[in-house]
């Protein structure tokens, strides 16, 4: 997968996962939403690891310990 | 707390410019019932929630509307990218452009900025809860709005995308408010910070 694939797939993970969380708000003794959400958790853990490693860090604390300080060189999401 | 991730919720890719446009979306950025009023509503209202689910669902969903003001600050800035001078004159745009230029301000279309007089937070989860479901489908409204004034497919598939998650808030909403009435209505729940 490329770099732009493996981010769609995230993308798409997070956002399953962000409408279980709401769900699981109103619904907290629904077993079956949270088996989704934890499933669906689990893929995106670690596809965002082989993002980190292939692609860019994600999240601040994932920066490389290499300079220059990648968080602040690589482009931001508005700027597509 | 809060941890930035350098990505968007729903990825924003504009590659016409259309300045018009842009300050049409804007509303949608400071404007009565854009994302910055949600956000700062239901993350305002949270401390005063009484019950379990009633507090996840508002941090939650105030979380998720600071991430699309975020889009549609990123929609607003594409569509204004590397103007002429020309397309500002022609298209409406100077009455914004003569204080802001291309940067990102919160306020609605026609230039009134973001009040917070757009929110309400009462302290009374009953009626929050109430002033929440009208704001997800005046929010949604505004939606089908731009998409009946704007023609660029880019554009409008992250508006669509935008205008779906309200209607997903607004169930939630009601989900939440139909529980807390039950529980209000059987004792099992008092409301919050109030010894009157």
């Amino acid at each position: 997968m490329t770099c732009d694939q493996m981010l769609t797939r995230i993308n798409e993970l997070e956002f399953a996962l962000t409408d279980l969380n709401l769900y699981l708000d109103t619904h907290p003794e629904n077993q079956e939403a949270l088996d989704m959400f934890t499933r669906l958790s689990a893929t995106l853990k670690s596809m965002m690891y082989d993002y980190n490693e292939k692609c860019k860090a994600l999240r601040l604390h994932d920066v490389p310990n290499e300079v220059p300080f990648q968080w602040a060189s690589t482009k931001w999401p508005w700027q597509a | 707390m809060w941890k930035y991730e350098k990505k968007l919720l729903y990825p924003v890719k504009v590659k016409n410019k259309n300045p018009r446009l842009a300050q049409i979306i804007l509303s949608q950025y400071g404007g009565p019932d854009g994302e910055l009023a949600a956000s700062l509503r239901y993350l305002s209202q949270r401390f005063a929630m009484p019950t379990n689910e009633t507090q996840a669902l508002l941090n939650d969903i105030g979380n998720e509307e600071l991430s699309h003001l975020e889009m549609v600050g990123a929609i607003v800035y594409q569509l204004t990218r590397d103007l002429d001078s020309d397309l500002v004159k022609d298209s409406g745009f100077y009455n914004y452009f003569i204080n802001h230029a291309t940067g990102i301000y919160p306020a609605n279309t026609n230039g009134t900025p973001f009040d917070a007089k757009y929110i309400a937070s009462t302290g009374d989860p009953l009626a929050d809860l109430n002033e929440n479901l009208a704001a997800e489908q005046k929010a949604r409204a505004t939606y089908d709005n731009i998409l009946r004034l704007s023609d660029d497919p880019d554009v409008n598939d992250v508006i669509k995308f935008l205008r779906e998650r309200e209607i997903v808030h607004y169930q939630r909403f009601a989900e939440a408010l139909t529980d807390l009435t039950e529980k209000l209505n059987s004792r099992r729940v008092m409301t919050n910070g109030i010894n009157l």
